[in-house]
């Protein structure tokens, strides 16, 4: 079942801007999120992640397209559908802990968003607090501690938490390990996993860390500039199939995590990401070692190559060819670790 | 390995004091680390274990209420700590660089790029303007910029993370160091650009033979980059080790654990 899909979602910052000065900081993004599933996010930052996810959770103004929850539009949503909807969607944040008011311990700090919905006894609320801290692995006592006594490892917990307490069905992760310490990333994404299953969540999961988006994901979608360039499931990363050039960039540039796998050429793309340049053609063609004269001059689509499997390049002739054209790239590339 | 080291470091301890004037973080307590010509050693720890300490200490650019406690650091067989201020700006930059996570704050903002390395190459070495600004040209090339001329008369802002890493990257080049400290230097980077800037690394160090102390939180960068690996815990050494020994045959504890949440 389609839990989140996506049409033509674009968002411009300067939208008072004259039309040629406009910059889109995600553009005409058509996305489905299946129940059930974790879809990865990758890309470089800035590329438009977060915009992009706080379009779906309605907390970004959307400029243009649709966000439809189980099939129902909800771009036009107010206040009271709205609210309604907020239960459901949730967002864990990359510091979460920066977001959390000083002066609430940890159970005011979760009971926060669950007192906006229900009415109850203080002792309920506390009952759903210890549950809740009890699902991410706190003990009872931290319910009476402030941020400040918390490690950053807790901290994300806590976010994690509060997210939670209100059982929603879809949430979002946004580079939630990206400012840990790697001994308690690989906790944190672990707990993460467990309580998906448990709880049977959807996850949309965004990192630029390519290692922790593959270990997570059952789809992944690379972005670049604003626009989806690839959408690819997991094992077909695997091996080996990752078709467009940025996404074989991106996993060549994954660092090893066996120093007898090293590689001499890791860069698989020209330049550095320019922000800011329209172009009419690929947002990639500068940067691709592959370009041809067509990617200067028309917008790929995002086509299907196969069932789960989609790409937006010139060079990729589908799934009737032999596949991909490219020469350069090892499509074994990346696959380091 | 038989070989000297360039620098070592020989039982460094470097503490913080409280305004009591009591120890309050053992930052550095006890470590020896050795760099050898033509090597990159990895010191390798999480956040907050004292790496960054360290080599602010080697540098002796440690300030109140920290202090350098005891230890010696020896630049090919000579004890820099015994160096009066003056002799120790000699030092740094001369014969040993360094390159930060955040190129940003390390440029001064309101100079133009081209102007900050022709300084760097006359702080120690006099030249003309016009030959300095010759090995500017030549150095931006070296690392892998494309316009120099452009760069040259850019300022930070101007400039792209990476771009900034590369001319951070020229500036500590400039005078042919015989070890160069990076910490972290593309923590801050996105992965493609990171690839890039270790790949400027690795060429430039075999080029020049400099001794390399890569300052990381991220295994991965050591698994890429490293010959000799020390792992930091606390402020103490906890193992040490070539880069396959440490990744193949970990004995502490630790390191098991640090491996562990990667794989
Ligand atoms: N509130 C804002 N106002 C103007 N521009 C913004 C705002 N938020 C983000 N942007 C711009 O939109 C682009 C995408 O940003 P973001 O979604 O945060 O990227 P990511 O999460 O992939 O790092 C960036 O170029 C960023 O500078
Ligand atoms: N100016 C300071 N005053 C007090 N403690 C400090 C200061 N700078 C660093 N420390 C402490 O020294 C320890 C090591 O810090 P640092 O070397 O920066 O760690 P890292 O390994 O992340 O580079 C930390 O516990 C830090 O809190
Ligand atoms: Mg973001
Ligand atoms: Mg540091």
């Amino acid at each position: 079942m389609k839990l989140i899909e996506t049409i033509g979602l674009s968002k411009c910052y300067n939208e008072d801007s004259p039309a040629s000065h406009r910059i889109y900081a995600v553009s005409d993004v058509n996305l489905t999120i299946l129940k059930g599933e974790t879809l990865g996010l990758v890309g470089e930052s800035g590329c438009g992640k977060s915009t992009l996810s706080r379009m779906i959770l309605r907390l970004e103004k959307i400029t243009s397209g649709q966000v439809l929850f189980k099939g129902e539009d909800i771009t036009g949503y107010r206040y009271g559908h709205m609210r309604r909807l907020r239960k459901d969607i949730q967002i864990i944040f990359q510091n979460s802990g920066s977001s959390f008011n000083p002066h609430f311990t940890v159970e005011q700090i979760i009971t926060e968003p669950l007192a906006n919905y229900k009415k109850m006894s203080r002792t309920a609320y506390r009952e759903q607090v210890v549950q809740v801290l009890e699902k991410v692995g706190l003990d009872e006592e931290y319910a009476f501690r402030y941020p400040s006594q918390l490690s950053g490892g807790q901290r994300q917990r806590v976010g994690i938490a509060r997210a939670l307490v209100l059982n929603p069905e879809f949430v979002v992760c946004d580079e939630p390990v990206s400012s840990l310490d790697f001994t308690i990333r690989g906790q944190v994404l672990r707990l993460l996993g467990n309580l998906k299953s448990q709880l049977g969540l959807t996850y949309l999961f965004i990192s630029h860390d390519l290692s922790a988006v593959k270990r997570m994901c059952d789809r992944i979608a690379v972005m670049y500039m604003g626009s989806i360039v690839e959408v690819i499931p997991r094992e077909a990363v695997e091996s080996g199939k990752a078709r467009h050039p940025y996404t074989v960039a991106l996993l060549s540039a994954a660092l090893t995590t066996d120093p007898r796998k090293r590689r001499e050429k890791k860069v698989l793309l020209k330049g550095e990401l320019e922000r800011g340049t329209a172009s009419d053609g690929c947002l990639f063609n500068n940067r691709c070692l592959y370009a041809e004269p067509v990617c200067k001059t028309a917008k790929p689509a995002l086509k299907f190559v196969d069932d789960h499997h989609q790409v937006a390049c010139h060079l990729f002739r589908g799934m009737q060819g032999k596949g991909c054209r490219l020469q350069g790239p090892d499509p074994s590339a990346g696959q380091s670790a | 390995m038989e070989d000297q080291a360039v620098l070592s470091i020989r039982d460094l301890r470097t503490y913080f004091y409280d305004s009591r004037g009591n120890v309050a973080v053992k930052a550095v307590d006890g470590v020896d680390i050795d760099v050898y010509k033509g090597r990159i050693t990895a010191l390798v720890g999480e956040s907050g274990c004292g790496k960054s300490i360290t080599s602010l200490s080697v540098l002796g650019l440690i300030e109140r209420p920290g202090k350098i406690v005891s230890g010696q650091v020896l630049l090919k067989g000579r004890d820099i700590r015994k160096c009066s201020r003056e002799e120790m700006r000699g030092v740094r930059g001369r014969e040993i660089s360094m390159v930060f996570q955040d190129p940003y704050a390390a440029l001064n903002p309101v100079m133009k790029i081209g102007w900050q390395l022709s300084e760097a190459i006359l702080a120690h070495e006099k030249v003309s303007g016009e030959e300095a600004r010759e090995r500017s040209l030549r150095l931006l090339q070296k690392v892998g910029l494309d316009r120099p001329e452009k760069i040259m008369k850019s300022y930070t802002f101007q400039l792209s993370g990476g771009m900034c890493q590369r001319v951070m990257i020229a500036i500590a080049m400039a005078s042919n160091p015989s070890v160069l400290i990076a910490d972290e230097p593309t923590t801050a980077l996105d992965l493609t650009i990171q690839a890039e800037i270790l790949e400027e690394l690795n060429r430039l160090k075999k080029e020049s033979g400099m001794g390399v102390l890569l300052i990381t939180h991220d295994l991965g960068v050591v698994a890429e980059m490293a010959d000799d690996v020390y792992v930091m815990k606390a402020g103490k050494i906890v193992e040490k080790g070539s880069v396959y020994g440490i990744f193949e045959n970990p004995r502490h504890s630790y390191t098991k654990e640090l491996l562990g949440s990667i794989s």
